[in-house]
């Protein structure tokens, strides 16, 4: 049934493909703790069952390491661990930057700890910012540029004054000066940053359409037509102008993760305490070699290449 | 068009407004170390004050419903001391610091009030007239609760007329541009009533250049700093003068923090009127002293202490210009890969396109720039390295409105006409198809900047970006706040430019606007 409903919504199949990309990329990020974790995923310990302990009893092993965990088992205990048995943030004491081995499959990073283990870790959070922004910066910015295109006069120029206002500002300095200001750093004000800025590049841009567009004689003759301009907007306008706007959409889910990076490569801010592609990608600040780098960037890609599919494929089915 | 033009050029106005607004809003969640609790019962209750005052906590936000003058303070502290009460000591200090500037207003209201309560008033101000170095005898009248009143009502009708700005303009400028001492005595019987005229002269000898002098130019421009300074010092107990042998940095510094101490405290040297009261509802609120140092004072000092605005200038030209050659490369090779991209005119080679820029857009700029590096050094290297992180954004862009172009009726005819393909893109295509990433140009700057700071890391290129991450680890927001601020104007400039740009690349856009403004009721 969902893929007939699939087929019906994309019938473009490279769409299609994108689509299983992301539900692929959705599982490793929700599946991140029991593909590598400190904890084990299935654990029975001093006579109690616990399912993923990361979960339901984090406090259980507190600060401890896989091995620590291994080696507290009694007799009657048994365990079932992750693919990895190394948490995102837990430093494994082997040498920064050692290449695979069978307890490590990707190898370890700058301070050791392991790759994979950030990898799919990293995409739980960096996945959603990407989603996010990508879908919240088309959907607000279409709304706010198309609207202010359409509706003109004092409306369109409030907006636009906000689209210049916010666009003036370097997203970077902004999140210097945020970061300065936060005590602890948080990926939701790196969110709502990058959110607003690219609500308002997009905005900008579908303003600059929807003028070219109404501009023309096919427009002209709609309105002269006697249709609304709010239904010339969405009935013919948007059609034109859906494949440049998704892919804004797409560059600016990118767009935070490349954030994310440049700022930790800057050293500007703390340090989080999440794993994130951005961190990972930061790392060639330490001489990162492409087996820790070239995962993330693949990931990255696949995700805005997935997304930019999607918008091929959506613009396909409206033209 | 210039209708055009000089309408978005005044729209500047408002903008500025917003960022300031807007910059203003994030500083409101700075930490300030003066308002929190434990710093400040651990400081007298003086500097408690002046700290809060210094950073404007003791003004309401956007609005200020009842802006205090000297007037007011003069009326407050009046009826405290009158009532005698345990704030009447603090009450009198606050008196003898507004000093000769409350003395007109004092003395207008001395009075109307009862004998005790004008002898207590006429006592404190005895501290004023030693301070205006009188003859011993005098200031022992002022001391005295028996012949306090009847020595300030001789003083006032004696004196009266020196309280008048052209005498204090006078005197200023005296002492500031003659070598005699007695304009020194005039100066401080005037006390603090001639405040204001020395901190109007000192910020005009501020602006002028270190070897330039005032006036008939008996005295160099450190002789006419130092008079003013120490003049002020004098009615006012800072203790901040200009050593005699100050470089012209130390010079610039010290006037500078008195211009600080002006900003803070002029309201209360100085009685607001009718125009000037309803301007202090806006200027005397958080936001407007703010926006007035950023304006008088250039964004103030960094946290090593050297003037923001210095550093800006030096730092902003390096990244500035490595920004604009990166721009121009990346914004060339966009065009180039575009009609190229054009000329081919396959669906498998369009996607194929897409594919790649997009995955070279994910390639981070720091990982380019540092395999660049790891090749070629120097500035040629780094601004290939900025552009190449530039690129996707311009081609993708590019390469789409292209396609959208040429599927229309005009290119369509030239094509059937037999134009060579080449000719038809670059004569017809691409104006049409330029716009979109003009107005991508102009919004590019700012997200520019970060990958700058990134090409100037790896590179090891002293501009903004160094200094930057250096301001976020001492947590100097003056910096971080001028750099947002400075960038807010630069792009600004050029989005009007884009604009405009875009109005002569396609009229139609402008009169588009136009027409749909007048159409829709």
């Amino acid at each position: 049934v969902i893929a007939r409903t699939l087929k019906r919504l994309l019938p473009w199949r490279p769409a299609r493909a994108a689509v299983l990309v992301l539900a692929c990329l959705t599982l490793v990020g929700a599946s991140a703790d029991v593909i590598a974790s400190d904890l084990p995923v299935l654990l029975r310990y001093r006579g109690t069952l616990y399912l993923l302990p990361t979960w339901t009893a984090p406090s259980l092993f507190a600060g401890r390491n896989a091995e620590q965990i291994a080696g507290e088992l009694g007799g009657d205990d048994w365990a079932a661990w992750p693919l990895v048995r190394a948490g995102p943030r837990t430093e494994t004491g082997r040498p920064p930057f050692s290449g695979a081995s069978r307890a490590h499959p990707l190898g370890t990073d700058a301070f050791g700890r392991d790759v994979l283990a950030g990898l799919v870790h990293g995409t739980r959070s960096s996945l959603v910012l990407a989603l996010v922004v990508s879908a919240g910066a088309m959907l607000f910015g279409a709304l706010v540029g198309g609207s202010a295109a359409i509706a003109g006069g004092m409306w369109d120029a409030l907006m636009e004054r906000f689209v210049e206002v916010v666009c003036v500002f370097p997203t970077v300095v902004v999140m210097a000066l945020v970061q300065a200001l936060e005590r602890r750093a948080s990926l939701r004000s790196l969110l709502l940053v990058v959110l607003t800025v690219k609500t308002a590049e997009v905005a900008r841009l579908v303003r600059a359409l929807v003028l070219r567009c109404l501009a023309e004689d096919w427009a002209l003759a709609a309105r002269a037509h006697g249709t609304s301009p709010w239904r010339l907007l969405r009935v013919q306008i948007a059609p034109h102008i859906v494949g440049q706007v998704a892919v804004a959409g797409a560059l600016a889910g990118a767009s935070v993760v490349l954030t994310e990076t440049s700022l930790a490569f800057l050293e500007l801010g703390a340090p989080r305490s999440l794993a994130s592609w951005g961190d990972m990608l930061a790392q060639i600040r330490w001489g990162a070699g492409a087996h820790v780098l070239a995962p993330a960037i693949a990931l990255l890609g696949l995700t805005v290449g997935a997304l930019y599919l999607l918008a091929e494929g959506a613009r396909r089915r409206l033209t | 068009m210039s209708r055009h033009a000089l309408r978005r050029l005044l729209w500047i106005v408002p903008i500025l407004l917003g960022v300031t607004i807007a910059s203003f809003a994030l500083l409101a969640y700075v930490p300030d170390p003066a308002s929190d609790p434990a710093v400040i019962r651990s400081l007298p209750r003086e500097q408690a004050i002046e700290l809060a005052r210094s950073r404007f906590l003791d003004l309401p936000r956007f609005f200020n419903e009842h802006p205090s003058d000297i007037v007011r303070r003069v009326d407050a502290s009046l009826v405290l001391i009158d009532g005698d009460g345990p704030n009447a000591e603090l009450a009198q200090a606050e008196l003898v610091r507004l000093g000769g500037a409350a003395l007109p207003f004092v003395m207008a209201r001395l009075d109307a009030r009862e004998p005790k309560s004008r002898a207590r008033i006429a006592l404190a101000l005895a501290p004023i007239a030693e301070r205006m170095g009188m003859a011993e005898g005098e200031v022992r009248d002022a001391k005295d609760p028996e012949r306090a009143v009847a020595f300030w009502n001789r003083f006032w009708s004696d004196r009266a007329i020196d309280f008048r700005p052209g005498n204090a303009r006078r005197v200023v400028t005296r002492l500031a541009a003659h070598r005699t001492s007695t304009r020194e005595s005039d100066l401080l019987e005037l006390d603090t009533y001639a405040l204001e005229q020395l901190m109007t002269t000192l910020a005009e000898l501020a602006r002028r250049p270190p070897d330039d002098t005032l006036g008939l130019g008996l005295l160099s421009r450190r002789e006419s700093a130092q008079r003013l300074i120490s003049a002020a010092a004098h009615v006012t107990g800072r203790d901040d003068v200009m050593a005699r042998d100050a470089s012209p940095d130390e010079q610039d510094a010290c006037m500078r923090r008195w211009q600080e101490w002006w900003l803070v405290h002029h309201a209360d040297f100085v009685a607001y009127d009718g125009p000037s009261k309803l301007l202090a509802t806006l200027a005397d609120t958080q936001y407007g002293r703010w926006a007035a140092k950023v304006v008088v004072l250039g964004f103030g000092m960094g946290a090593d202490g050297v003037p923001i605005l210095q550093k800006l200038k030096a730092r902003a030209q390096v990244t500035m210009r490595l920004l604009l050659a990166s721009i121009l490369v990346a914004y060339g090779t966009a065009i180039v890969l575009a009609v190229l991209c054009a000329l081919a005119r396959r669906p498998a080679l369009e996607l194929g396109a897409a594919l790649a820029s997009l995955a070279w857009l994910v390639v981070p700029v720091a990982c380019t720039a540092t395999w660049l590096s790891t090749l070629q050094r120097g500035y040629a290297a780094a601004v290939l390295a900025l552009a190449a992180g530039l690129l996707a954004g311009p081609f993708a862009q590019l390469r789409l409105s292209l396609a959208d172009v040429s599927a229309r009726e005009p290119m369509r005819a030239a094509r059937a006409r037999g134009l060579a393909p080449l000719r038809l893109i670059l004569r017809h295509g691409l104006r049409q198809a330029s716009l979109p990433i003009v107005a991508l140009a102009s919004v590019e700057l700012p997200s520019a900047l970060g990958a700058a700071f990134v090409v100037e890391k790896v590179f090891g290129i002293s501009g903004l970006g160094e200094e930057t991450a250096h301001a976020v680890q001492t947590h100097d927001v003056a910096w971080l706040v001028g750099l947002a601020l400075l960038m807010a104007l630069v792009v600004t400039l050029t989005s009007i430019v884009s604009d405009l740009l875009i109005a002569v690349i396609d009229p139609r856009v402008m009169r588009a606007a136009d027409r749909y403004e007048s159409a829709i009721p």
